[in-house]
């Protein structure tokens, strides 16, 4: 292999492996997040819990509006957690040198699933603090960008799937 | 751009992985304007669109840098490839 390609390798595994550190440290936060959020929620002495720039007093709610809180707060934090793991897999794959395989596009497809459901938690959130009455911290409007982002996501990685798929049959074509 | 050169079988080329970079860089873009803008106190309307402590734009920045650091990672691939191809 020629040295430009050797250093090109190098660099594409340093530059991964930094970035796949710094999803598992933003994964250990969300963890933290979601830890301290069910804490407050049950301990219930006051504060308040929020996602999305929408945030709760926990003074305010009642025992039902805490859980429906508890609830969205735990999938949000499982579509977070399961976003960052992909792009954690996938920088793992790029790390190893694999950035045009099956695997590498099975985890952008993934990622492009997990930004869709993160916009429509953007929205439940918004929907949740209407619901629960008058709620005078929740923000005046939904910005879910991330939708159509999620979607462009999922397009070029099914071009990329099936690119992917014409390679390996050219590949054992004699 | 990117969907045309999909279009045309072009699809883990060095130019596809640009029209990528372009793509995350328009979208950090985008979420760096909706951050400038809650600055502008002068417009009534947009002044009232926005509550105090919102943070606007951030998620959009974060989802362009990701997109250009995954396109330049396709890029770098890409143009690995197309130097292996061409050695005989």
């Amino acid at each position: 292999m020629r040295t430009e390609n050797e250093a090109k390798l190098r660099k594409i595994r340093k530059i991964s492996s930094g970035l796949r550190a710094a999803c598992t440290g933003f994964l250990f936060l969300i963890v933290i997040g979601y830890l301290m959020a069910i804490i407050a929620l049950l301990a219930n002495r006051g504060g308040r819990v929020g996602y999305f720039d929408v945030w709760f007093r926990i003074g305010d709610l009642t025992a039902g509006g805490r859980l429906m809180v508890l609830a969205l707060a735990s999938l949000t934090s499982a579509v977070w957690a399961w976003c960052v793991y992909q792009l954690r897999q996938l920088f793992g794959n790029y790390s190893h040198g694999q950035i045009f395989t099956r695997e590498a596009v099975g985890h952008l497809r993934q990622m492009g699933v997990a930004c869709v459901l993160w916009g429509l938690m953007k929205i439940l959130w918004v929907g949740l603090s209407r619901a629960l009455s008058a709620n005078p911290l929740s923000p005046t409007q939904v910005s879910a960008e991330i939708i159509p982002i999620g979607i462009i996501i999922l397009v070029v990685a099914w071009f990329m799937d099936m690119a992917v798929d014409l390679q390996d049959e050219n590949e054992l074509t004699v | 751009m990117l969907l045309g050169n999909y279009s045309r079988g072009e699809i883990f080329t060095k130019g596809s992985a640009e029209q990528i970079r372009q793509w995350g860089l328009a979208c950090a873009l985008w979420g760096v304007a909706r951050y400038a803008i809650q600055f502008l106190p002068r417009v009534p309307a947009i002044r009232d669109s926005f509550k105090p402590g919102e943070v606007q734009g951030l998620g959009l920045m974060v989802n362009g840098l990701i997109i250009v650091a995954i396109s330049w990672f396709m890029e770098m691939a890409a143009e690995m490839r197309e130097e292996q191809d061409l050695i005989v």
